[in-house]
Order: C-alpha cells, then structure tokens, then sequence
C-alpha cells in the first residue's frame, strides 16, 4: 500500500516533466501580471542596449549572438549605456538586485484594486479565556484563521467580565461567595449575550462555569447544526458517530456538537450488586436489603442522607427535567422513592458536613464514569490494592424504572449561534468541522493531550476506531502502579474489553449530564432541609418541583 | 504554436517572435521559478528571476539553433533560479548545500518512494488539467503555487467566494482519483 500523501506535497514534489504540466494545465499568472513582466522585460532591453557579441556559454547553454533579434528589441532603447557597463551589469546583475526592475515596479500596483477585495468574515467565539495557557482553541483558531476560508475567528473572553480578582483563596468561605457571585454575574452577561446574538460559536464552558447550555438551546439561542451539515457537501455526517450524536438531538435538530463523550454510569460488585446491568430501582433495594451490616450505598463508605443522594442520585437528577419541553418530574413516583430510600439513612442536622466513615465498608456500587477504554477497563479490573481475592463487577448505572441506567454525556460541545446570519453558521461550522476531524480526533492514548477532546472518546467515528484498535496493544502485560501506597498490577486493556466497551456504548439510550450551575445550586437548596431531616420526602419533592419549574420556565 | 513558428517570427520580426515566445513559454519558466525558489524566495524574487531570464534568452537566443526552445529556456529559467536561491541564501547568511541547489534528484535508497511520488504528482496533474479551465487553474494555483482564493480570484477573474466554490466541488470530481493515489487533503 502507497503511504498517504497530502495534495500540496504530491504537487511540491513535480519534478521537470511534471512542472511542464503544471504549466500546460493552467494559467500561471493574471493577465495584468504577466503584461507587467513583459513590459519590465522590454524595459530592461532597453535600457541595456546591448551592442555587443557573446558567442560564450551562459548560464550552462550555448549561445551565440543574432544582432537582428537585440536590435529589433532595442529599437527604442535610450543608447546611453555603455558596452562594458552593460556587460558587467549583465553578467552579474543579480537577479534580485535590478535597478530597472526596481524602478518600474513601483509604477506597478501591488495591491488587489478595492472592488476586488472581499474581506474575511470575523466570526467571534465566546470563550472563558483568551490566555494561550487557558484556552485550548487558541492553537485551533490560529491554524484556522491561516486556512484560506474567507473566515477569521476572534476571541471574547468572559474572564475579562469577571468583576473583580479571579485568583481569590479559595478556602476564605467569604471570599468564595464573593467570587461565586461575580461568576453569576460573568453567567447572566454570557446568557445575555447567547440570547442577543453576540458571539457566533461558543464552548460550554465560556462563561467560567458548568453554564445552561441545555436552557440556553431549549430557548433557541442555538442554531440546528444538523441544517448547517446539510449545506456543506464536502461533509459525511456519517463519519461522525450516529448513534451518540442521535442521543443528543431534540426533534431531529442537533444544537451543540460534542466533540467528545464519556459514559456516566456506576459500577457494583456481583456479590452485592448482582450482575444485571441497568437494574430497576426496585431491584437496587432488593441488592441493598441484602448487603451486610455496616455497608454504605456508595463510595467511601458514608451513611448520611446527602452522601446517599449524592451516591445515587445527583449525577443523574437530569432525568427529571427537560429544558426543552418543559417538562419536570420530582413530583413523580420515580423519584420519591428515591428520597424515601435516603430518608432511611442519618440525617445531618449540621448541613452537609462529612461523617465518620468506613473506608473498607462494603459499598453496593460506585461512581464509574468512562472516559475511554483505559476508563473501561479500569472499571472492571478486578484486581484491588492490597486485595488477594478478585473482585468481579458490573456496570449496573443509575438506578431506573425503565432499566435506562447509565448515560452518554458530552464533551467539550460546541454551539452556533441562532442569531448568526447563514455565512456566518456556515463559517462557524467549517471551524467545528475541523475539530471533529480525524486528525484533530486521534490521539495516541495518554500521550496526545493536545487532540480535541482530550479526554473522553471521540465522536469522529474514524479516530475512535483507530484508537479502540490500538487500545488493547499491551494486553496482557502486567502494568504495576501505587495505589494508596500499596503497589498493584492494574493490567492493560484487553480486546473483549474493547469489544464490550463499544458494545455498551451502542446500547445506551440516552445523553444525560451533569446539572448546570443554576440547577446544582437550586436542587442543593431545596435538598438541604430534607438532609437535615427538617421536611419530608414528599415535602421535598413538591418543594423541587416548584424551584424547578419556575426555573425552566423563566 | 510550434518552436519553428516562433524561431520564423523572431527571424521575420524580432519584436513579434520574441513576444510569441514569451507567450509561449512566461508559464514553463515561472513555474520552473517559483518550484525552485519555494521556501525561499519572495513573490517578488520569482516576478525578477522570470524577467531576467527572458532577458537572456531575448540577448543569447539564436534562432538559427536547432535545438528545442523549450529545452533551452527551461535550462535558462533553471540555472537563473538556482543562482537565484544561492544568492538569496548568501543574503540571509543561510549556507546552502549544493544539492539544495538542484531540483531534487531520487536518491538510491529512495528510488522507488521517489518514482512513486513522481508518478502520482503526473498521474495527479493531468486528472486535474482534464478539470478544464477555471478549475484546473484553481486546483493548481491552490496547491502547486499555495494562493489564496483573493489571489486566484485575480487571476481567474472571479470573487474568492466563487473560487472557494468551485475549488470545493473540483476536489469533489477528483475524490475518486485522489483516494485512489492515496491522496489525503
């Protein structure tokens, strides 16, 4: 097999037949440049006024002097020049360095005359920062805007709404509020502006935090990126993966393009958690019920109520909400029983603080979200640091009445703006087009950071066959690490893992991801009297249903 | 219009016949220019090296010669550009090898590479000359002499939006043929 070529270096590497061609197939020049060449070759005739015989090799060629060819070229020459003047200025007049040359090109504009010149069109993208070190289209928009598209991309960085220092200590509770409060105000200014039709493209994060991007699309501060494809003949949709980007489409219109995704799920040991992937929340108690005294719901072995929501529940509190219908459901059967599970756990009359735990309690699941195969494998690995027997898992995800537990969340997403004239979507588009590309795409796993997305896996279908390919190279080779300071073999991915991998992102139903800003803090507030045992689970419910509907609908 | 047409018109009338040559053969040497001086030199570099050596053919050319013309100037615009690139060279303090001062030969290990690529540059040009104008003068302009759409918009007199367009749907008819000789973007 030929190794690939790019066109430039096959037409850059012509050699003299080739150029030939190259000079037979098109038109070289303009025709105003080429009457400007002849002129100043002409002009130079004249000016030399040569009278003298050569009859030498120049240049590598035998030549020999026809005094009818220079005189009938010369016939107006000014005949100032003399014989030995011309002759040394002819032998060695550098190419470069022609007076003549000189002198006429500067009656000779240089310039593409103004009714020919049609501008670049500026497109601007809403980014947190314009910093090289904190925004990572800044390399992506550079090679862009050298590309020949008639379009040139422009940062507006909401770091520069920020009202005041950005760099506050953290850990200073009231400098924290205030910094969370000027981070409402850069989120007001950036859904203002997505409303207004201030920037042509955006990233997810352009406002500093996890901003209402789904809001902002349900609104229809995004314009259908499907339409937009559609125009573009150069383009095969079907090069980018169907199946995920059909999870993220409302009405058959997609509004944002994920350049990438993971698989937000949990993961449970068969011996507590059965091996039933997607369990019901009925079949999530029966597993609960039947764990061993002292046992937590999630991860790190807390019992309290918020660290059992946060376990089981608030990664996936998207479900019962729709931006775009409008839709909520915390009033639902579904998702009271979720509370009354958590009611049954210990009440923090003291707020969210963190109790005593039990490291190694018996936990029924975990959190496992899959970044990529290295993320899979991982997940299922049975190997634990300082653990002699080996622990079998599943991926049982969250808890549903219709057995649809785990989800595809997006990566690094992009949008168009609704209030973009056509060109502008079009040009917005040619810039995303180029971030799902193959060669943005692939990545050498954990060594490419630079890829779009960095993490996670790639929507373009060619790049995450290339990487799903390549995943399992050191399968079976023992890959040692520290983990809790006990060393421990964490294997390498194997080709059934990859297999299983794909499989089970091929039978995800659903996107999903985690709450916005708004939602987070809104959700945490009505939650928390519920936590500290104040209200019940019904009370509660009704009390999230309200603060979210009047949410949505504002 | 054949070498002897022109070698008549300069004997008939110098002025006429070297203006026929130069119509001619202005694309051959620009495009012999440009290939030896990229990377190199300026526009401008190659506008004076295509002008000095039509200046020398017009002084040294003899019309009596039974050689080729094409032959002639194509070794002219050559050792022009060459010299060219070593003085261009010198000026940024920058030593050039002699092999940098040819066109680039296939050296033995390479041979086969080489002759591959040789094959693919000429297989390649002439599927896009069968484009016919303006879209072979577009394709070529883009990717042999790295013009912008506002460049090759001048010379093809239209916008470089059309340009863009019809650069777009050229590539289109040539996928085939591009995905064949292994040819990305």
């Amino acid at each position: 097999m030929k190794n690939k070529k790019k066109i430039r270096e096959v037409f850059h590497s012509a050699g003299g037949e080739e150029l030939s061609r190259i000079a037979e197939s098109c038109k070289v020049v303009s025709d105003e440049k080429k009457e400007e060449l002849y002129r100043r070759i002409t002009m130079n005739e004249e000016k030399r006024n040569i009278n003298t015989e050569y009859g030498d090799s120049v240049h590598g060629v035998e030549v020999r002097k026809r005094s009818n060819l220079k005189r009938g070229l010369s016939i107006a020459a000014c005949g100032v020049l003399t014989v030995g003047a011309v002759g040394g200025a002819f032998i060695h007049h550098g190419l470069h360095n022609v007076s003549p040359a000189d002198e006429i090109s500067e009656e000779v504009p240089e310039e593409i005359p103004e009714e020919v010149v049609d501008e670049d069109i500026v497109l601007t993208m809403a980014v947190w920062s314009d910093d090289e070190d904190n925004n990572i289209y800044k390399e992506a928009v550079d090679r862009f805007n050298e590309e020949d598209n008639g379009y040139r991309i422009e940062f507006k960085a909401y770091e520069d709404e920020y009202p005041g220092d950005i760099q506050v200590d953290a850990s200073d509770y009231e400098n924290r509020t205030v910094y969370f409060d000027n981070l409402q105000a850069v989120q007001d200014k950036y859904n203002e502006d997505a409303l207004s039709g201030a920037f042509d493209i955006t990233i997810d994060y352009a406002s500093g935090g996890r901003n209402d991007f789904e809001r902002l699309a349900a609104k229809g501060a995004f314009a259908d990126l499907n339409t937009i494809m559609a125009m573009d003949e150069d383009f095969d949709k079907a090069s980018l993966n169907s199946h995920v980007l059909s999870l993220f489409e409302h009405d058959g219109q997609l509004f944002y393009m994920p350049q990438g995704y993971f698989i937000q799920t949990r993961r449970g040991e068969t011996k507590y958690a059965g091996d039933k992937e997607n369990w019901t929340f009925d079949e999530m108690v029966e597993h609960w019920n039947q764990m061993p005294e002292g046992s937590a719901v999630g991860g790190g072995g807390y019992t309290s109520r918020f660290y059992t929501y946060l376990e089981l529940i608030r990664d996936d509190m998207g479900r019962f909400f729709d931006y775009y219908t409008g839709e909520v459901n915390f009033n639902s059967e579904e998702f009271i029983n979720y509370l009354r599970f958590i009611e049954n756990f210990d009440a923090e009359p003291d707020g969210f603080t963190k109790p005593d735990y039990n490291y190694f309690a018996p936990q029924l699941t975990s959190d496992a979200p899959i970044y990529g195969f290295g993320g899979y494998h991982a997940a299922v690995w049975p190997i634990l640091p300082g653990s002699d027997e080996e622990h079998e898992w599943c991926l049982v995800g969250y808890p549903s009445e219709n057995g649809s537990g785990s989800y595809i969340a997006p990566l690094n997403e992009l949008a168009v703006s609704a209030f973009s004239d056509e060109k502008e979507q079009y040009g917005a588009w040619l810039f995303i087009k180029e971030l799902v590309s193959y060669d943005m795409q692939y990545r050498t796993p954990g060594e490419d950071v630079d890829a779009y997305p960095a993490e996670g896996f790639p929507i373009n279908n060619e790049a995450f066959e290339q990487i799903a390919a390549e995943a399992s190279a050191h399968e079976g080779e023992p890959n040692y690490g520290t983990a809790s300071g006990i060393e421990t073999d964490f294997g390498n991915v194997t080709a059934a893992e990859v297999e299983a991998c794909k499989e089970l992102i091929n039978s995800i139903d659903r996107s999903g991801d985690y709450l916005d800003d708004v939602m987070f803090n809104a959700t945490n507030e009505e939650l928390e009297p519920f936590f500290r045992g104040e209200i019940t689970a019904e009370e509660c419910a009704a009390n999230l249903q309200t603060r979210v509907e009047s949410i949505i609908n504002s | 219009m054949t070498d002897n047409q022109i070698k008549r018109s300069i004997y008939d009338s110098p002025e006429d016949g070297y203006r026929k040559l130069f119509d001619q053969y202005h694309s051959y040497v620009y495009t012999i220019v440009f290939q030896i001086l990229r990377g190199c030199g300026s526009q401008r570099d190659v506008e004076d090296c295509v002008v000095d050596v039509f200046s020398d053919v017009l002084i040294h050319y003899d019309s009596s010669y039974e050689g080729s013309i094409k032959a002639f100037i194509g070794t002219v615009a050559k050792n022009k550009a060459i010299n060219l690139k070593r003085s261009i060279s010198t000026r940024s303090f920058r030593t050039v090898s002699m092999d940098e001062m040819e066109i680039p030969l296939p050296s033995q290990q390479n041979l086969q590479e080489e002759a591959e690529l040789s094959d693919r540059a000429r297989i390649l040009i002439d599927k896009v000359k069968e484009l016919g104008e303006p879209d072979s003068t577009i394709i070529i302009q883009k990717f042999f002499f790295d013009r912008d759409s506002k460049q090759i918009g001048k010379i093809v007199g239209m916008s470089s939006t059309a340009v863009r367009m019809r650069c777009s749907r050229a590539l289109k008819r040539l996928r085939s043929v591009l995905e064949e000789l292994d040819i990305t973007l």
